[in-house]
């Protein structure tokens, strides 16, 4: 009994002084760890607001930025109209080439709904592509016609609409500030879907009738080298095996910028297009083997070429040229374009790659073949190759030179005395004007371990 | 073409080879278009417009894969046939971007 009650005595005397030091010592470090806890929340918010307001100028400064750009465009509009020379007008739309493209960045760079801001990129784009194509046709002896003067007046009086709106809203402060969520691809306000369809609004912009990258001719235009007939499924099937093997089937017809049939094996690996008028091959890629990189050796390359040789013959292309060759992802990637008359039509072009392990055809695309291929007749040169060489750079060490059709627009063909050269360790492509004999385009020939590309 | 690289590989890692390369096209459509940014980082890097952007995907480092898909799509192949936009019907809320017609079907994306 006694030594019960000396063991009860002494645990509860152990707990009266420990209890308390302990509890005493909990509650220190809780203190210690919520104190922490509120200076690191009290921190985040702090930085929050930091970014937020980051965020807030950034805008600001792309609205105010935005709204300059306008205003200067309008400024050179204005000017341009009353401008009597040729150097002035050059130099009055190579400076709404600018503002424009710096309209367009800033304006691309305010979080809003794209949906809505699409016609006003469209438009800022177009009218410095368009000022652009001006100032060439001024640079190459021509002046505005009747449509140029219009066109130029109708930009002048939306910019000046612009302008205005711009000014108001950022007065207002209603310019998307960064700090609210927002719909991607919300439509503008008081659009309802189904009435669009019933009544086409008046469009906000004018339509630039021009021949540039990204007039809206270019958009809609239609493939001109897609001859044949609209063929059924069938049809396609049996192409498709009778090219490429039994195993392929039909997946779904699709409706890009071509009309095709979609066909794959069960492997997944192997993805064909036939365009559903006349069955041409569109697109075809399938998984090379291996995955070699760098360049080939001569004879490695004469295999190569000759597989991609054979491929076009097998699919009814003659007269085919290759040019430039890229070697990537266990891939030879060869780019054909048609010959014509000696000339090479660079338009006409169809892309093969090969597997550099098996020399199977790998892939195939015809796109820019099928958009332009027709028959024409080259024109017969005004100058001599020798004359045109006069035009080159002088400097410019020529090593070789041919005819080409080259689309100097994208609507237009122009033929072009093909200069290629040294110069200062590094090689050009130099273009000039089969029948003016003016230098019409540079490119310079990059070559690495990849192969060649002209940029 | 790296940044082409790292878009497919944080929109599509998963797709077939096809639709990685369908991913990268969207991108050269866009900037080829009027209607969106003209520089291939002015398209990516546009607010909303890519997920893998908004959540960081895109800085995670590509495969392969994803560097030969970016690849053949700069060499001009383009399995969409010149579409704008992408969206995964399974979860895509947008009414705008559900009223469009769809073009074709790659994996799990439709492209309009």
């Amino acid at each position: 009994m006694q030594n019960r009650t000396i063991k009860t005595n002494k645990i509860r005397s152990f707990l009266i002084y420990t209890v308390p030091v302990l509890t005493s010592f909990a509650a220190l470090v809780c203190a210690a760890w919520g104190r922490e806890r509120a200076a690191r929340a009290e921190e985040l918010e702090r930085l929050a607001d930091e970014y937020a307001g980051r965020s807030v100028d950034s805008c600001s400064r792309c609205a105010m930025e935005l709204s300059e750009s306008v205003n200067e465009m309008s400024i050179s509009l204005s000017k341009l109209r009353v401008t009597a020379s040729a150097e002035g007008k050059v130099l009055a739309l190579e400076d709404i080439v600018r503002e424009s493209a710096e309209a367009a960045a800033h304006l691309s760079r305010l979080p809003q709904s794209q949906v809505e801001v699409m016609e006003l990129s469209a438009f800022l784009t177009r009218a410095g592509d368009y000022a652009r194509s001006l100032s060439r046709k001024l640079l190459s002896g021509g002046e505005p016609d009747k449509t140029d003067i219009e066109q130029l007046g109708r930009m002048l009086d939306s910019c000046d609409r612009l302008n205005a709106e711009l000014s108001q809203r950022i007065a207002e402060g209603s310019m998307p500030a960064g700090t609210e969520d927002f719909d991607y691809y919300a439509p503008a306000e008081g659009n309802d879907e189904d009435a669009s369809e019933d009544e086409p609004s008046e469009p906000e912009y004018p339509t630039l009738l021009y021949d540039g990258p990204f007039s809206e001719s270019v958009e809609k235009r239609e493939p001109l080298g897609l001859s044949g007939h609209e063929e059924d499924e069938e049809a396609a099937v049996r192409r498709a095996r009778m090219l490429f093997g039994p195993g392929l089937k039909l997946e779904e017809r699709s409706f890009g910028n071509i009309e095709a049939y979609e066909f794959s094996d069960e492997t997944g690996r192997i993805g064909l297009s036939l365009t559903v008028k006349g069955l041409h091959v569109l697109r075809y890629m399938r998984a090379p083997s291996g995955n070699r990189e760098g360049l080939p050796g001569a004879a490695e390359y004469e295999k190569l070429v000759n597989s991609a040789r054979g491929f076009l013959e097998k699919l009814g292309f003659t007269g085919m040229e290759p040019t430039y060759e890229q070697y990537y992802g266990g891939t030879a990637l060869f780019s054909f374009v048609w010959k014509n008359s000696g000339a090479l039509v660079y338009n006409d072009m169809v892309k093969v790659w090969i597997d550099r392990e098996t020399l199977e055809p790998t892939g195939f695309d015809a796109q820019n073949y099928i958009f332009s291929h027709r028959e024409r007749r080259i024109p017969i040169p005004s100058i001599t190759g020798a004359e045109a060489r006069k035009s080159v750079f002088p400097e410019l060490s020529v090593s070789a030179c041919r005819l080409a059709l080259i689309p100097l627009t994208p609507m237009t063909e122009t033929l072009c005395y093909e200069f290629t050269g040294t110069y200062s360790g590094r090689e050009y492509i130099v273009y000039v004007n089969a029948e003016t004999g003016r230098e019409e385009q540079i490119f310079e020939l990059i070559s690495d371990d990849n192969g060649r590309s002209a940029v | 073409m790296y940044l082409l690289a790292r878009i497919i590989y944080g929109e599509a890692r998963g797709e077939p080879y096809k639709g990685q390369v369908a991913i990268a096209a969207v991108v050269l459509n866009r900037v080829r278009s009027a209607q969106f940014p003209n520089t291939i980082a002015g398209v990516i890097y546009q607010r909303g417009a890519f997920d893998a952007v908004s959540d960081g995907q895109i800085n995670l480092a590509p495969n392969e894969t994803a560097v030969k898909a970016a690849r053949d799509a700069l060499n001009g192949w383009d399995p969409t046939g010149g579409c704008l936009f992408y969206y995964n019907p399974a979860t895509a809320t947008s009414k705008w971007m559900l009223s469009r017609p769809v073009k074709l079907r790659i994996g799990r994306h439709a492209f309009c």
